[in-house]
């Protein structure tokens, strides 16, 4: 479901001069500033269970010093302990509270994929809009590049960048910025181009503005707002490759409380203490869910066509 | 009634048993759509008749539910977007709201065909084919028999060099010519009763008088019952044998064609009357005569439902909504003030 | 059309060379030093610099870069994509042709569960929308979408391979073995397949033209399929398409879950042995398949759609 705007119109089936994407940041661009936007969401049943979830996660990222029963990294139960009342998701190897790393995992997810989606809003609009602004040879090669990055999938290409540095969360979401930005890139540009052909661009031009300024003034405004939408609407796919990379051990390493790292630690006790997988994999799924029945809702009510 | 034995006879036939009865006979019928905001009763108890080889124009502005009505007949309101809530679609006697969804599918296309505004055939098939798989639903045809009638048919209907140009797509062909392919594919069957939905609206200008003339024409040689939907009454007059005006998911008048525009008995066909002196004029222009916008149908006013447009409402106007009342010679108007004034007079 | 087809060829062979860039860059800007690694993984022990010089040498990473992507490049359009580091010194081109069958048997296999999983229910969905079908193929899709793979697999090994003793769960050695992997890998697809059926059968149905051929009396069964579905297949191939690109990724994590000894699972094992030669072979492959692939995506628009087909033909 969040592939459909991927698909070009089937006149012009040419991937380099269809921007399908473009299409639906266009449309997400005026009836943004529309009010209701959060009410009308909240009619929906799932993008209200999707809230629910995203407030929940977020409430345990914030709360989570407060809410642990335990030290996220101490040692202080039995090993592989089933649930019970003080330890509600039981406890891990040595014996590390499963329901206090949750908790504390929360912070790493989110916070990984908040500041990874920056990351990528931040090169994208910066590739974006000068080369669409610039146009010519600059733009030209830039686009040959984004071309190329896109032919892969961005799971895959991450996989293999973030194979080539020593594993750590920073290294993995470096790795994810250095291939996810492409696609926002090419929409940025897509947006810029629309924006520069605009009346008001025009004027400025003619009265003598200096390319810097329009771009900053007249140009920017019009691009933001869209692509902080589709990097909103993106958080529940980060937050899957994040976890994704980091359970192949290509990402957050041992003792961190990352959900896919320690879905990584728990296989190798997965027949002996299952609850080890369980509840990370269970944490990753309703984080995903939240943001993706987020966006989906979010894209229904700022879709005009609905 | 039913042509089985000759398909290439031209004439009507009118059977003794069935002679004086209606063809098609809509009763009291209701249908509702469904929106956001709530039950939109876009057809409100409408009841008409139409005869065997008669053209009767249904005539109105758009909302007013006239293809809501075309579209209960022949049960193709979408199950998601509303239903017909009530009343009696009776075909040769036989209630088409009552009967099993197989019936009714050997009646489409075969006994009572309709065309649409938009002349839109599926894309990616060729359009023999298309013609040749309505006939084959029908009719134990083989496909090269049925190719060929389709072949036969786009010739009836004006399409030049019709054994090659059944070859092609849709796109390859413009949209009068599309059009044309879709008379050929409903009439194919020699239907009864022939629904043209504005048939001609989404046309150029210069290619609708062509479209009306060819169904005139295949009225002719096939003998059909037309019901035409048109918000254009200046297309009515050289047309049509009878007239039905609505308004507001209602019948407000109805009356053969000439009486309709010697004498209008109702303020909304004097509106409509008013700006039909030039057939070229834009079709998408209001009404000059009436201001205002049709009535919402999901809470309509309690009166008549044209009296906030309407220059010459009074008290009771608004209060109750006018019968249905005979108003001369097979002439019927539901306004308060029919038969004691002559709007266009004034 | 054939400007358009030339047009297409001459844009594939620029992507194919930012392909290669790209593979090429990937081994040679990853940090550390190549040459040390390697002498010390055949030595075992530290090296000296004179050792590293030599092995540097041997590999040729004293010349300049672009030399370098010159040669590579050069073996790669010959089929030789150099010697792997690990994999008992193996020719890169050897292990990825031995292990390409596996990973395409894995990933048709889920191809096909998740279009036969998915298209019927993105149909019944459209057909009755809003009904219970319709509601419980979006929870499935929405689940489908959002359970990461890679905890689906656990959940189905300690379902059917460790309480119900139905199937195996490691491994290569019989059908029965695909069953678990191809699984897992098909959901993802299934689930946004089942969308898209959905969506674009239920824009085609509001066509007009569907309800032309309701009006002409056709069967329901035959507007359905003959004139919805057939015309709602040119997204749904779209989506197919770009699939089995999402697949071929999957796939890279469930082979290593499932010790699966695919492509995904020689890459990964290249990855995390620092085998830069195998993984710029990897990348080199994957990336002209992908590209192929979209260009096969294109070939099947034109199959499927005479609009395009007659293009430029002056219809």
């Amino acid at each position: 479901m969040t592939d459909i705007q991927l698909i070009g119109s089937p006149m012009a089936p040419e991937a380099e001069e269809v921007v399908p994407a473009l299409v639906g940041a266009e449309r997400v661009l005026q009836p943004l500033a529309r009010r209701g936007v959060f009410r009308r969401l909240m009619r929906d049943w799932t993008a209200r269970i999707g809230f629910v979830l995203v407030v929940l996660l977020v409430l345990a990222a914030v709360l989570a010093p407060l809410l642990a029963p335990h030290e996220p990294l101490a040692l202080d139960g039995g090993s592989f302990e089933s649930p019970s009342w003080s330890h509600p998701f039981g406890t891990d190897r040595l014996g590390r509270d499963l329901f206090s790393r949750i908790l504390f995992g929360a912070r790493l997810s989110l916070g990984t994929a908040f500041f990874a989606s920056l990351l990528i809003t931040f090169a994208a609009v910066f590739v974006g809009s000068v080369t669409g602004f610039l146009g010519g040879a600059v733009d030209s090669v830039v686009m040959r590049v984004v071309d190329t990055i896109l032919a892969f999938p961005s799971l895959l290409l991450a996989i293999v960048v973030a194979g080539l540095f020593k594993p750590s969360l920073w290294s993995l979401m470096l790795a994810l910025a250095s291939v996810w930005w492409v696609g926002y890139a090419r929409i940025v540009r897509g947006l810029v181009l629309a924006v520069r052909e605009r009346q008001f661009v025009t004027a400025a031009r003619v009265a003598g503005g200096r390319s810097s300024r329009i771009l900053i003034r007249h140009i920017l405004p019009n691009v933001l707002p869209p692509v902080i939408v589709l990097a909103t609407l993106e958080m529940g796919t980060l937050i899957l490759a994040i976890s994704a990379l980091s359970f192949l051990g290509l990402g957050a390493q041992p003792p961190t409380p990352e959900w896919g790292a320690m879905l990584n630690e728990g296989k190798n006790h997965f027949f002996s203490a299952p609850h080890l997988m369980l509840f990370p994999g269970l944490a990753i799924s309703a984080a995903v869910l939240g943001f993706n029945l987020l966006g989906d809702g979010l894209r229904d009510v700022l879709d005009p066509k609905s | 009634m039913r042509q089985t034995t000759s398909q290439a006879q031209p004439t009507v036939t009118v059977d003794a048993s069935t002679a004086g009865r209606p063809l098609l006979e809509v009763r009291d019928l209701r249908t509702e759509y469904r929106s956001p905001s709530g039950i939109v009763r876009a057809v409100d108890g409408v009841s008409f008749t139409i005869n065997p080889g008669e053209v009767l124009a249904v005539v109105g502005e758009s909302g007013c539910g006239k293809t809501a009505t075309a579209l209960s007949i022949l049960g193709l309101i979408p199950r998601h977007a509303g239903q017909v809530v009530g009343g009696q679609v009776l075909f040769e006697g036989e209630d088409l709201l009552s009967v099993r969804a197989e019936r009714l599918r050997q009646i489409r296309g075969d006994r009572i065909a309709m065309i649409f505004q938009e002349p839109t055939l599926d894309p990616v098939r060729r359009i023999g084919d298309q013609i040749s798989e309505v006939l084959r639903a029908h009719r134990a045809l083989s496909h090269h028999d049925a190719w060929n009638q389709a072949v036969e048919f786009l010739g009836l209907v004006g399409i030049p060099r019709a054994a090659e140009r059944a070859r092609d797509y849709p796109h390859q062909f413009s949209g009068g010519m599309r059009q044309r392919a879709l008379i050929a594919m409903a009439v194919a069957l020699r239907p009864d009763l022939l629904i043209a939905d504005e048939p001609t609206t989404a046309l150029d200008v210069t290619i609708q008088a062509q479209i009306l003339e060819l169904l005139l024409e295949v009225r002719r040689s096939l003998g059909m019952a037309i019901l035409l939907i048109t918000h254009d009454l200046g297309i009515v007059a050289g047309f049509a044998e009878r007239v039905m005006v609505m308004y507001g998911g209602r019948k407000v008048e109805e009356a053969p064609v000439r009486s309709l525009y010697r004498q209008p008995k109702h303020p909304y066909t004097w509106g409509l009357l008013g700006c039909t002196t030039r057939l070229d004029g834009n079709r998408r222009d209001r009404l000059p005569q009436i201001t205002g916008a049709p009535p919402s149908l999901i809470s309509p006013p309690t009166g008549c439902r044209f009296a906030p447009r309407c220059p010459h409402a009074q008290e009771l106007c608004r209060a109750s909504y006018p019968a249905l009342l005979e108003v001369g010679d097979r002439h019927r108007a539901a306004c308060h003030f029919a038969e004691g004034e002559e709007w266009g007079s004034s | 059309m054939r400007r358009y087809i030339v047009r297409r060829l001459a844009s594939l062979a620029v992507v194919l060379w930012g392909v290669s860039i790209l593979a090429f860059a990937l081994g040679s800007l990853a940090p550390g030093d190549p040459a040390r690694l390697l002498m010390e993984r055949t030595l075992g022990h530290q090296a000296t610099d004179e050792e590293v010089a030599g092995m540097r040498q041997e590999l040729g990473l004293d010349r300049p870069a672009v030399e370098q992507y010159v040669s590579w490049a050069g073996g790669a359009v010959r089929g030789d994509l150099g010697t792997s580091w690990s994999n008992r010194n193996d020719q890169v081109s050897d292990l990825l042709l031995e292990r390409l069958p596996r990973t395409v048997m894995l990933a048709v296999t889920a191809m096909l569960t998740a279009v036969i999983v998915a298209v019927p229910l993105g149909v019944a969905a459209a057909r009755r929308r809003n009904s219970v079908t319709d509601h419980a193929s979006r929870v499935a899709a929405l689940l489908g979408a959002s359970v990461p793979g890679f905890f689906v697999a656990y959940l189905l090994m300690f379902v059917f391979g460790v309480r119900l003793r139905l199937l195996p769960i490691f491994g290569f050695d019989s059908p029965q073995h695909l069953v678990l992997p191809s699984i897992t890998l098909a959901l993802g697809s299934a689930a946004i397949l089942t969308r898209l059926t959905r969506s674009s059968l239920l824009e085609v149905l509001g066509e007009d033209y569907i309800r032309v051929g309701r009006a002409m009396g056709l069967r329901s069964r035959a507007v359905l399929f003959r004139h919805g579905l057939r015309n709602a297949v040119i997204p749904i191939l779209t989506v197919i398409g770009l699939s089995f690109g999402h697949l071929l990724a999957g796939a890279v994590i469930v082979e290593w879950i499932f010790n699966w000894p695919g492509l995904g699972k020689l890459a990964l094992d290249g990855i995390h042995a620092r085998d830069y030669p195998l993984i710029q072979g990897f990348v080199l492959f994957t990336g002209t398949v992908f590209v192929l692939m979209n260009l096969a995506i294109d070939l099947a628009y034109v199959w499927a759609d005479p609009r395009v087909r007659f293009q430029g033909q002056g219809a």
